[in-house]
């Protein structure tokens, strides 16, 4: 799929959100606990628990709180208080941030015009159309659901063509179908070259979107990269598969003469295999099962998902 | 004895269980909110510090027909302290309070906090939960313009000498009693709902009722003082319009209101309360009418 | 006998939004996913069988009940779970519960011991006697599906269970619908715009869009086989797809995926081969790897997914 319709604009050098040693307290809370990453373009999900500090670290990253210690830079430029760097980033907060009176058209216009858009009827129109809400666009916008109220504030935070784009839990209320065109929509914006951060506390969402993550808790970063590798990294926890072929028990004999395999298990007619040694069960499967003259009809890596790496991490 | 039979080991079924009961219908909902109603007003199964208003106001209510009927043992028929038609009038000041601190409690909670989606997917419709709660409130105020007064009536009846000739004497009071404390506790019940139904926050909801109340005798006094509105003062003040329906339908006047003043037809009182109740559960019909589930 | 079902229904509202629109669908006992419809279609639907809503057009039916006519009676037998916030902070679950069953018709004495039993299966225990403001979202979660549950209702409409959880609560609470469905027999329809969980608690779905009726079928079958094998490796699958179609067979590479055709899915009823095809493509797959010492991370079939359904079009496939 090609890119999203509005291409970067000529200054096309990559932008990379960098964050150093961020926190943030209000008084004794830390909400933001010695944070520190970068963000390129592509998409990345953030991904906590409820009350873990996402939104208070997208809100610094985007410009619109001051960190308490630390600094958050756009490509060097620190984001806070600078409005060159406004400009660069879009920001979708999740909290409502529109006013119920205003059309989408309108709201989207004002916040072109806000930010200095030469044209900014025309950039509204090319926002709305970006995301859908075209047919929708000239009433007011009290009268949305929440799913047409969520896509003109990201129309809103792309009309002036930002270069790096921040979603505080974009998909919450949209249905099946909005939700798979807004995920198309940032994977084109993805591609076009876009830094794009976005908040979930939705596994399955940042599972399917994000080419990398990044895991906070209780205000700290737990893990960041792509959730296979992190997988892999947790080394004091072994690792399952699942089998099934046409000889489990036979499989199960010689799988437990290797030295990779801790245990198996039969049950469910299917084989559960553990190991400590990810990488090498998944060499020893195959020739284990050629050995045994069984075929292997079915394997499943049981637990890596982000939803095994996630609870992995919440009880480190 | 019989060896028990679990000596050799059992495991007990405690999965869910279906109830194949009784279900009362619309009538057990009803009873359900109006007995829940009754024990928030009075604060049971509660802190020590949700009872003190209610009974509180319960005990000042009662308090003077117990000493009207103390002196009437003592003193005998000498002195009279209250009289049934002006002690509702005396014990006025209770009334708005009580509404005010128990009243929002019914209510507010129920729509600030949507839980009414909860009630109506029940077999309660919206004319049920405000009956139910209407019923609740105005229950609760007779404890404050019945009881007192059928107190004072019970105790000069038992204090007089001859107590069957006195029944004979006071019982002709007694559906004045009644029908006046049913008529302040309806009409008050439902004023004071539609005031609380009407606010954000429970707060706000008895400050509202205070100032209804409060601006309206304060204003009346003023203007029946400032003399040539002696007609109007007592419709501005609910209290005195209760009064005044009271007098149309019983008689007797009682000196400090400003109803006497008024040299106004009494059957415009009973319009005006007509007014208020009728005007009371409209604004309860309208305000419940636009909460869906 | 369906137990809910409804015909032509439509929904038209002042100000030209219709929110249903000829809406026809049978829906029997199980676990049923509700999905797709917006927000509008769905708190329509819902408020419709409730009773609480005249539809424009068209009828429906509960537990053979005319919501027409009968909307009381329906709401005696129906447990409700509202998708938002619904709970008095200063009252605790237990007096909630009890009062909620109290509500519902249940006599006072019955109701104090269903709702001591419901709190315990929806995993409540002393926290229910604190009252509800101090509660997490899990455990106000749990209240709303207890007061739900709590009159022994036949049918269960849970709207966005797993709203405001977290990966842990939202687990737990699916286990729950799961049990809920199968162990207290009850049927329960989940509303859920999360087409994952959908796939993992309903056995059925019913797929609404735009007001109208996309599909309605066992879950099973929208999650077919594609007569297709996923193969997952650990390094670059390429060499893996050449050595495949140098046997013969279909089998296209990308990055470390490679997709093998299997000829003979779905070929009539012979048990095991039924359903994995001839055993060929298989041993392919495993013999070539450990020519390659290649690292096999996964092997499975490829399937439909939900979310197919609502890619841009729909599906072709004609409403079941």
């Amino acid at each position: 799929m090609g890119g999203a319709g509005i291409p970067l604009s000529a200054d096309h050098r990559v932008s990379t959100l960098k964050l150093e040693a961020i926190s943030r307290w209000y008084g004794n809370i830390v909400a933001v606990n010695d944070v520190s990453f970068e963000v390129g373009p592509g998409i990345t999900g953030l991904l906590g628990p409820n009350g873990a500090g996402k939104t208070t670290l997208l809100h610094m990253m985007a410009g619109f709180l001051a960190p308490s210690a630390g600094a958050v830079r756009l490509d060097e430029t620190p984001t806070w208080r600078h409005a060159e760097v406004y400009r660069a980033i879009g920001f979708v907060p999740e909290r409502e941030a529109v006013y119920p009176f205003l059309t989408a058209r309108q709201f989207v216009a004002a916040s072109a015009r806000l930010q200095d858009v030469d044209d900014a009827d025309a950039a509204a129109s090319r926002a709305i159309e970006m995301v859908d809400l075209g047919n929708a666009a000239d009433r007011a916008i009290g009268g949305y659901s929440k799913g047409m109220r969520q896509r003109a504030k990201v129309a809103a935070a792309l009309v002036h063509d930002p270069k790096v784009l921040i979603l505080d839990e974009p998909f919450n209320g949209m249905d099946p179908r909005q939700r798979l065109h807004m995920m198309d929509l940032l994977r084109a914006m993805a591609a076009d070259g876009r830094t794009i951060l976005f908040s979930s506390h939705i596994l399955e969402e940042v599972e399917r979107l994000s080419d990398r993550v990044l895991v906070i808790i209780a205000g700290r970063l737990a893990a960041s990269g792509d959730f296979r590798k992190i997988r892999r990294l947790m080394t004091d926890r072994p690792h399952r598969f699942t089998l099934r072929s046409s000889d489990d028990r036979r499989l199960a004999r010689e799988l437990l003469a290797s030295a990779e395999v801790d245990a198996v298990e039969l049950r469910d007619g299917m084989l559960t295999v553990r190991t400590g040694d990810f990488g090498a069960l998944t060499r020893a499967v195959a020739p284990a099962a050629q050995r045994a003259g069984v075929s292997i009809l079915e394997m499943r890596p049981a637990d890596e998902s982000l939803e095994s790496v996630f609870s992995y991490l919440v009880r480190r | 004895m019989h060896p028990s039979p679990e000596a050799a080991g059992a495991i007990y079924d405690i999965g869910y269980r279906h109830y194949d009961g009784l279900r009362l219908g619309r009538r057990g909902a009803v009873t359900a909110v109006v007995g829940a109603g009754l024990r928030a007003i009075f604060g049971l199964g509660r802190s020590g510090r949700s009872k003190v208003i209610p009974w509180g106001a319960l005990i000042l209510a009662t308090m003077p027909a117990i000493v009207a009927v103390a002196i009437r043992v003592l003193a005998g028929d000498l002195i009279d302290l209250y009289g049934y038609d002006s002690y509702l009038w005396q014990i006025g000041a209770l009334l708005p309070i009580f509404v005010a601190a128990q009243a929002p409690e019914l209510v507010v909670n129920d729509i600030r906090h949507r839980v009414l989606p909860l009630y109506f997917s029940r077999p309660m419709s919206r004319f049920d939960y405000v009956a139910a709660k209407l019923g609740a409130l105005s229950l609760a105020l007779l404890s404050l313009t019945l009881l007192p007064v059928l107190v004072l009536f019970v105790g000069r009846v038992l204090a007089a000498e001859d107590v069957v000739g006195a029944i004979g004497d006071e019982a002709g009071a007694l559906p004045a009693i009644i029908g006046s404390g049913l008529l302040h506790g309806v009409v008050l019940a439902g004023l004071g709902l539609a005031i609380c139904s009407l606010a954000a926050r429970r707060a706000y909801a008895a400050g509202a009722v205070l100032a209804v109340f409060l601006i309206g005798s304060v204003v009346s006094e003023v203007l029946a003082e400032a003399g040539g509105f002696a007609d109007i003062a007592p419709f501005l003040s609910p209290l005195a319009i209760l009064d005044g329906t009271r007098q149309w339908l019983f008689g007797g006047s009682v000196a400090e209101s400003p109803v006497g003043a008024a040299d106004v037809p009494l059957a415009l009182f009973s319009l005006a309360t007509l007014v208020v109740t009728f005007g009371s559960w409209a604004v309860l019909a309208f305000r419940y009418r636009r909460i869906t589930v | 006998m369906p137990l809910i079902s409804t015909r032509a229904l439509t929904k038209r509202y002042s100000g030209g939004v219709t929110a249903l629109d000829g809406l026809t669908v049978e829906i029997g006992e199980g676990i049923i996913g509700l999905v797709g419809a917006n927000g509008a279609g769905k708190s329509t639907l819902i408020k419709i069988l409730l009773g609480l809503l005249p539809a424009t057009e068209g009828e429906a039916t509960v537990l053979d009940l005319d919501t027409a006519t009968h909307g009381a009676r329906i709401r005696e037998l129906v447990g409700y779970m509202p998708e938002h916030d619904c709970l008095p902070p200063d009252v605790s679950a237990t007096e909630f519960v009890s009062h909620m069953a109290r509500v519902s018709g249940l006599p006072s004495g019955a109701a104090r011991e269903r709702t001591a039993d419901i709190l315990r299966h929806v995993g409540l225990y002393e926290e229910r006697y604190r009252p509800m403001g101090g509660y997490s979202t899990g455990m106000k979660q749990r209240v709303k599906l207890a007061q739900a549950l709590v009159h022994d209702p036949k049918v269960l409409l849970l709207d966005e269970p797993t709203n405001g959880l977290d990966p842990a609560g939202r687990d737990e609470m699916l286990a729950l619908i799961e049990r809920i469905g199968r162990d207290f027999g009850m049927t329960a329809i989940v509303a859920s715009h999360l087409l994952g969980e959908i796939e993992r608690v309903a056995d059925w779905l019913v797929a609404i869009d735009a007001g109208r009726l996309l599909r309605t079928a066992p879950l099973a079958s929208f999650t077919e086989r594609t007569g297709q094998l996923l193969v997952e490796t650990e390094e670059a699958a390429e060499p893996l797809a050449q050595r495949l179609v140098g046997r013969g067979m279909q089998a296209v590479a990308d990055g470390r995926t490679v997709i093998v055709d299997i000829a003979s899915a779905g070929e009539g009823d012979h048990g095991e081969y039924a359903v994995y095809g001839e055993y060929a493509v298989y041993d392919a797959v495993r013999d070539e790897s450990v020519a390659l010492n290649m690292a096999l991370v996964r092997i499975e079939h490829r399937r439909h997914q939900l979310e197919d359904l609502f890619r841009a079009g729909g599906t072709d496939a004609p409403v079941a």
